[in-house]
């Protein structure tokens, strides 16, 4: 194959402004170019949304521009026998001729049913393509894919009803004691990874105490004053503790932004709904000095009662918070320490810590306003979200941050998406905050109430009416979406900058998935195990070749989110001659789209999905060059006089500093959040119904008002000679299997003993008989078995054992990435179970609490 | 009267079998009543997928003569301020933001 070509007779030696492509982040970095070869990435000082600071990935991104393991040229399958590990036969063929292809199937499949078109990507910045192509198509069809596996089905939910945003940032200028679970947030993992590292670091300097909570000693825990280490997928029990403790032992929690700021006070009835104002339907509230029932909205919110009883026409009623308050008694630290294994004094005590710690009561001035300042708050993601029932631990983290009061305040978790008058948050009927900023107009959030339907999504989203996707349920849609009544099967898949075989959970099932499609196409730099299912392999430009407008984006949660810091506007610009025939996959789309006679429809969608305004607009009947649309939509967003021009010569363009009252909205947008999910019972009796009018057995037991713990398995999942759990954890050095395709990285990989080895507990190992190096059997309930080798470390929770996510490749460009008996990793994900029983059927997060044994090879 | 030219992109296509029409509005028509015409035309089905609770829905994107209606007064905005009016409504597919 060839390799990417210096620019020939060029004599230069210049630095050039990009965005960085080795995460989903897009930090502002520059490229020192001489003579037409990239020879040095680092960030630019001060430059945000990175502060001009560079990770191990970014430094290392020029490995991959001129890695000769690119896909050069398009290639038609010419096995259909298909597999890992099969050799598809490719054949060269020309742009032409592969675009024609890929047009008549896409025009077959929408004469057949549009619905059977799947578009897939895992690139942030140009999503909006993939989304108006699935758009033009007729389809519903889009996807992140596996995302959802390993991602914030218990976060995102929660980010939206505590913040009517994506996701939460933690406001590390005012926090004084910041608890995480499960998260790799400011140590270059998480959004906005290395924005939130400087920041974290500022705020460890500063004094900011950090806990964190984890079964793995990863790098957060190692930077942080106590790391606890906690049975996997019990964190849900020690949040329950910690909330018994501060409600019913201590009495402390911040009860005026419960009455202010949440539905606590308002009354709810014997079946758990609340009680209507007969004239408005609207909430009632109980005023405790004169015992009168007022509408909400109408009731002094100090005035309403936390506790206490009340009669509503005849009607006996207690506020949501005598329920909430109720549900927390059977948690005790006692009880906590036997789930988790936590001792019962460390859970009072981080209770007691945080509670002190956040200030409750203080207040601050900015700019003019008087804000709550709370000095405490609690951080959380994949730990939590890879569970069985992730949507109750994710909520029950969120709880955490509302008794304490610090959600949108000084100091506590802040929505990510406020910069500046974007973010407009709409209330409905009930007094409920929800997005309405039109860069996430189309966001699925719990509230305002949606609807459940017959399916008519490959992901099955219609029966989650309380999470923003589905997206783990792909496989099950694939395989047995009749079952769901789902009446169509997909047809096409379009897949680019992404690997689903690998990063979803289970290779086998998703294999068998795979199957079942009648055509993929595939737009990659490099070939991986998703290729190895592609009819059609295309190849796709690396991030220094190509041109991607608006990658950062002070609108969205890559930013920063604190008051006085600025959003920075990025993209990315072609630094290095592209390699000969690679193409950016947007601009193909754009093109299949036009070859298959939906040009029109093309344009209206691509001005939809980007929100492309007024003159910027793109006609219906007319074709427009990547660059044109790029400019277009870059002037639509930033301004006229900041678009593609303005961008190749500045590279990025710094926004104004947040104002307090877009960082800190809470006392601003005069909307609740709900501490009580009342909305969560009738979403449940309606799946219950839909499920069980089709005889499928679903779990609802999750559709609560209140949160409880349950566990991720039960004893008969898990024989008792299961006696370890297998945990993954993150590497600041690796994002996704794309790091695996540099060479510099898989190098840094091989110096690192906490990359393909498998941590084990020393005096476990010693029980089991197990030195450090030796090679190990590492065996499922269900007959899953690899190979590892045992690294002994105590930074790792007794019962576990741990391995990072991303390794265990079995095709990829790079082949040192491929290795034999472990020696490359093990893959996590082909020990991971995909069954209807170990995926939470309220989040539609796949549980990766794998039971294992353990033995010596 | 007001004449509106109607472009649907998107999965609302398949709803209505068409990819655009021309409806007939009185005078003083809103984009409320442009959309109760075209549910009585098409069902609940039509209904169900653009409006929630009496609204437009995240994810549709309604465009009246290129501006967003949600920008210009939602439901209430109104359709006669070019003739014949121009109305797209697309329906998106969903979130594809976050992890």
């Amino acid at each position: 194959m060839a390799v990417a070509l210096p620019m020939a007779g060029v004599t230069e030696d210049v630095w050039i402004p990009t965005a960085c492509d080795m995460c989903y982040n897009g930090c502002t970095v520059q490229v020192h170019r001489v003579d037409g070869v990239a020879v040095k990435i680092e960030g630019i000082p001060g430059v945000g949304p990175n502060y001009g600071k560079t990770c191990a990935k970014g430094l290392s991104a020029l490995m991959n521009v001129y890695s000769p393991n690119r896909v050069q040229a398009p290639m038609v399958r010419t096995n259909p026998q298909k597999g890992v590990g099969v050799d598809p036969g490719w054949k060269e063929i020309s742009w032409d001729e592969a675009l024609d292809l890929f047009a008549s199937k896409i025009k077959a499949a929408m004469d057949k049913d549009p619905r059977s078109i799947l578009t897939h990507t895992f690139d942030r910045y140009t999503y909006s393509v993939a989304k108006a192509f699935s758009t033009a198509v007729g389809s519903p069809n889009v996807t992140m894919g596996s995302a959802g596996i390993f991602c914030g089905n218990g976060t995102h939910p929660v980010a939206f009803t505590l913040t009517a945003s994506n996701e939460i940032h933690d406001d590390l200028k005012y926090c004084n004691h910041l608890l995480m679970f499960g998260a790799s947030a400011g140590f270059v993992g998480g959004h906005n990874a290395m924005g939130y590292s400087v920041e974290m670091q500022d705020a460890r300097q500063r004094g900011m105490k950090l806990t964190v909570v984890d079964p793995v000693l990863n790098y957060a825990a190692s930077h942080a004053d106590e790391w606890i280490p906690i049975r996997p997928g019990t964190d849900a029990a020690f949040a329950l503790a910690m909330m018994r403790e501060w409600v019913i032992v201590q009495d402390h929690y911040d009860k005026t932004f419960l009455k202010r700021h949440t539905n606590a006070t308002y009354l709810v009835g014997a079946d758990g709904r609340y009680i209507r104002d007969k004239a408005t339907n609207k909430p009632l509230v109980g005023i405790a000095a004169t015992g009168a029932a007022l509408p909400f909205d109408q009731a002094p919110s100090d005035e309403a009662a936390l506790e206490g009883t009340f009669t509503v026409d005849g009607v006996q009623a207690t506020p949501a918070f005598v329920v909430f308050k109720k549900h927390l008694e059977p948690y005790t630290a006692e009880y906590a320490s036997k789930v988790t294994s936590v001792p019962a004094a460390t859970i009072t005590r981080v209770a007691h810590e945080v509670v002190e710690a956040a200030s409750i009561g203080q207040t601050i001035q900015l700019e003019g306003d008087t804000y709550p300042l709370r000095t405490a708050a609690i951080s959380w993601y994949r730990g939590i979200s890879a569970h069985r029932h992730a949507m109750a631990s994710g909520m029950l983290m969120g709880q955490l941050n509302m008794l304490l009061g610090a959600v949108d305040v000084p100091g506590g978790v802040l929505n990510s998406s406020s910069m500046g008058p974007t973010w407009r948050p709409n209330l409905d009927p009930d007094g409920f905050i929800y997005p309405g900023n039109p860069l996430a107009g189309h966001m699925k959030p719990a509230l305002p109430r949606r609807k459940v339907s017959a399916p008519e999504t490959l992901e099955l989203q219609e029966l989650f009416p309380t999470s923003v996707y589905a997206r783990a349920m792909l496989w099950l849609g694939l395989l047995e979406g009749d079952k769901f009544g789902l009446p169509y099967k997909c047809e096409v898949l379009v897949t680019s900058r992404g690997n689903i075989m690998q990063t979803s959970g289970d290779p086998d099932t998703m294999a068998k998935a795979m199957k079942t499609i009648g055509f993929i196409v595939s737009l990659n730099p490099f070939e991986d195990e998703t290729a190895a299912f592609a009819d059609l392999l295309l190849p796709d430009q690396h991030s220094l070749e190509r041109l991607t407008p608006l990658v950062g984006n002070p609108n969205n949660f890559t930013n920063a989110a604190s008051v006085d810091e600025s959003g920075t506007w990025n993209f990315q610009q072609p630094v290095v001659k592209v390699v000969e025939k690679a193409r950016n996959w947007g601009e193909v789309l754009i093109d299949v789209a036009f070859r298959a006679g939906i040009g029109p429809d093309m344009n209206t969608a691509l001005n939809a999905a980007c929100h492309i305004t007024g003159e910027y607009q793109l006609k219906r009947d007319q074709k427009y060059t990547w660059e044109d649309f790029s400019d277009r939509w870059t002037k639509s967003t930033v301004g006229a006089d900041h678009g593609l021009d303005y961008f190749r010569k500045n590279g990025y363009l710094k926004d104004e500093a947040r104002l307090a009252k877009y960082a800190y909205p809470l006392i601003h947008h005069g909307g609740r959040v709900p501490l009580y999910l009342e909305h969560f019972l009738d979403a449940g009796v309606a799946v219950k119904a839909y499920t069980d009018s089709r005889d499928i057995e679903w779990d609802v037991s999750d559709y609560s008002a209140v949160m409880d713990f349950q566990p991720c398995l039960t004893e008969k999942q898990a024989p008792a000679q299961f006696d370890m759990w297998l945990v993954n954890q993150k590497l600041p050095f690796m994002a996704g299997t794309y790091s695996a395709e540099n060479p510099l990285l898989m190098d840094l990989a091989k110096r690192n003993s906490k990359v393909f080895n498998i941590g084990i507990n020393r005096a476990t190992a010693a029980r089991k008989g197990i030195v450090d190096g030796d090679e190990i059997w590492i065996e499922t309930p269900i007959g899953k078995k690899v190979k590892g080798i045992a690294r002994l470390t105590e930074g790792i929770h007794p019962e576990c054992a741990s391995a990072p996510g991303m390794f265990g490749r079995t095709t990829a460009g790079n082949k040192d990435a491929i290795g034999k008996d472990g020696s490359r990793g093990v893959h996590f994900n082909n020990l991971v179970q995909f069954t209807l029983d170990r995926m939470d059927t309220v989040s539609a997060a796949l549980d990766s609490c794998v039971k294992i044994k353990i033995s010596k090879a | 009267m007001i004449q509106c030219k109607v472009i649907f992109a998107g999965l609302i296509k398949r709803v209505v079998g068409t990819s655009e029409m021309t409806v007939t509005l009185p005078a003083g028509s809103t984009l409320g009543d442009l959309l109760a015409d075209l549910t009585a035309r098409f069902g609940q089905e039509f209904e169900d997928k653009i409006l929630l609770n009496g609204d437009l829905a995240n994810h549709a994107v309604v465009m009246i003569d290129g501006d967003y209606a949600r920008e210009v007064g939602g439901m209430q905005a109104r359709l006669d301020r070019q003739t014949p009016a121009q109305v797209e409504i697309v329906l998106l597919g969903p979130p594809l933001l976050g992890g």
